[in-house]
């Protein structure tokens, strides 16, 4: 007989009464490993999209700009002028450049505004299959252009005319059938017209020019820089500039999701430990006479704080072992909720020894009062009891 | 030589109705191998003396020396090591630990000396054996009828082989047959040596005791006072 079998012997009686305690910590735990394997998984997904998807560059004309000021005070800044396109030329001497073989995809594009039944749209004309690539994330109904008479649009201007795929619009005199319907991104796409190269060129009166070139390289940020350099050295004219990635915005969504992970978190283990030394407080109590006995016959205060102790600590490693579990079997469950993501939900030993380690802790730390009260029985005054 | 010497012990409480004498100065030797019965009214201060005499309860004044050790000179925690070494407690009720088998009850004073299980085992079952309960060491106390209870909750008090046994009206939840079995069984372990000192307030078990003291009061009995008995 050690005190660990004392301990755990305890445990077994009071099996019953511990479920309040095991359930509240297993709730916290579950609770913990959710939130902490969802951001995980999240933030994996994110960096995998940004390592897929590469550093975007946008070769556009290089334009003046102009502000306005009166008394101090900025009244107009920013507007263009003297802006050109850029030359037919443009693609080939991009692939021209020394580490052309690191450029995933180039998706020129022509851009304007025209006109349909008097209101005014804007048109863009793209290589599609470059344009799909570099827009991964595009959803839409329907079929992408094949042909010179066909459209991609937003949403807001299937709205705005009334029209679906299989519909049809009018521009300049030329009828664009609607061959497919972008999903709402909530972006700029939702309001435009997209329509392969040379119909835009033909539709805007700009032949053989562009209005910018997308490109995407290798997740490389030296790399970026170079390529930039090299490209205005080829392009005077234009002006290269590093786009903000969309995974860039999921990367601050899911930082404030780590955020309000973390928030909870620490919620969940102070209740924990609330539960813990409550339930722990309870049963010294119940258990004074007890207490009393081990006295009587010799235990040291220690002994009895170590019984305490075990027992507080046996208690959260199962219900740490449980709560991870189920912590898990909510992730796996929540995770297809995050679709956008496609969230991958791995297990973790680290994590899971963490969670392990951690629970024992705490509930070592909440039980240190209980178990310094239960030392402190006076074993004269437990034996009044008997 | 005396095992015990009580020292004109004084206990006073201080409760919300003013001073409380619970023991008014007490003085008693025993020796050992004695069986001495504390004996008196309810509220004489006879438990009161018993946990003092039990390394648990420091006296106002006065001293309790125990085999030339001043008890309450020492730590509260070496007067632990002090009741696991030299005391062995049989309580009222025998308050044996409900979620352990009688062996383990037995086993539970050796859980703090460091002896290994297979030790403690033996020597729980050896103690067992001695009150007459070989083979029910896997049953729970409530599996126990009540003298068989007070059987392991004496075992309990001896495994340690302490030198004095103290027990606090041990046959207070039996019948008369039990509570004759009982103190014949106390009676043997004096017969080999064991000093005993028990409260009791049953006047036929002086018969089985080598010394009665009376208390009333919170003082020893003039009248009664240090009554030997023929055995």
């Amino acid at each position: 007989m050690q005190l660990t079998d004392i301990a755990l012997k305890n445990l077994q009686r009071r099996k019953s009464k511990l479920l309040f305690l095991v359930f509240g910590v297993v709730f916290g735990i579950a609770t913990i490993v959710t939130l902490f394997t969802l951001t995980n998984a999240m933030e994996a997904s994110v960096s995998r999209r940004v390592q897929e998807a590469g550093i975007k560059l946008a070769v556009a004309p290089k334009s003046d700009t102009v502000s306005f000021t009166v008394g101090g005070i900025p009244i107009v800044s920013g507007v263009s002028f003297n802006t050109r396109d850029l030359g037919a030329n443009t693609v080939d001497k991009i692939k021209s450049i020394s580490d052309a073989e690191k450029i995933r995809v180039i998706a020129p594009k022509v851009m304007g505004t025209t006109f349909i039944n008097g209101k005014k749209v804007l048109l863009v004309g793209v290589d599609f299959p470059s344009e799909l690539n570099i827009k991964s994330w595009w959803s839409f109904a329907g079929e992408k252009p094949d042909q010179n008479d066909q459209a991609l649009i937003g949403a807001k201007i299937a709205e705005k005319f009334g029209v679906g795929p299989g519909g049809s619009l009018k521009i300049n005199g030329k009828t664009l059938t609607v061959s497919g319907m972008l999903q709402e991104t909530g972006e700029e796409e939702d309001g435009i017209i997209f329509v392969k190269l040379n119909t835009a060129q033909e539709l805007l009166g700009k032949k053989n020019t562009y209005s910018f070139v997308e490109l995407t390289i290798v997740k490389d940020d030296a790399l970026a820089v170079k390529v930039s350099k090299e490209i205005s050295q080829l392009l005077p004219d234009s002006k290269v500039t590093v786009v903000k990635e969309a995974g860039e915005a999921r990367q601050e969504l899911v930082d404030k999701f780590g955020k309000f992970s973390l928030v909870v978190s620490l919620i969940m283990i102070l209740i924990a430990a609330l539960i813990i030394t409550s339930s722990m407080m309870a049963s010294v109590n119940e258990r004074t006479r007890e207490i009393g006995i081990f006295r009587a016959i010799g235990f040291r205060k220690a002994h009895i704080t170590k019984i305490i102790l075990i027992e507080a600590g046996v208690v959260s490693a199962v219900s740490a072992a449980t709560g991870y579990l189920v912590g898990m079997g909510a992730a796996i469950i929540i995770a297809p909720l995050f679709a956008d993501f496609e969230l991958v939900v791995s297990w973790n030993a680290v994590l899971a020894a963490a969670v392990l380690a951690g629970a024992i802790i705490l509930g070592i730390l909440a039980s240190l009062y209980p178990a310094s009260k239960a030392a402190k029985l006076d074993p004269a005054e437990s034996l009044r009891f008997i | 030589m005396s095992l015990i010497k009580v020292q004109d012990v004084k206990k006073i409480y201080n409760g919300g109705e003013g001073e409380v004498v619970a023991l008014g100065g007490i003085s008693l030797n025993v020796d050992e191998g004695e069986f001495v019965a504390l004996m008196g009214p309810s509220g004489s201060g006879k438990s009161t003396l018993l946990t003092m005499l039990g390394a648990m309860n420091p006296p106002t004044s006065g001293a309790v020396v125990v085999d030339d050790i001043d008890v309450y000179s020492l730590s509260a925690e070496r007067r632990a090591d002090f009741r696991s070494e030299y005391l062995g407690f049989v309580f009222q009720q025998f308050q044996l630990i409900p979620y352990l088998t009688a062996l383990e009850n037995v086993m539970l004073p050796l859980a703090i000396t460091g002896k290994p299980n297979r030790e403690q085992t033996e020597m729980a079952i050896a103690v067992l054996e001695k009150v007459g309960l070989a083979k029910k060491e896997n049953r729970l106390p409530n599996q126990l009828s009540g003298g068989e209870q007070e059987r392991v909750a004496i075992a309990r008090a001896i495994v340690n082989e302490p030198p004095i046994l103290f027990a606090d009206e041990p046959t207070g939840a039996l019948d008369s047959k039990n509570s004759e079995e009982i103190m014949n069984l106390f009676k043997d372990l004096n017969t080999e040596g064991q000093t005993i000192i028990m409260v009791t307030h049953n006047q036929e078990f002086l018969t089985y005791v080598k010394r009665a003291v009376f208390i009333r009061d919170g003082l020893l009995d003039d009248n009664q006072h240090v009554k030997k008995l023929a055995v």
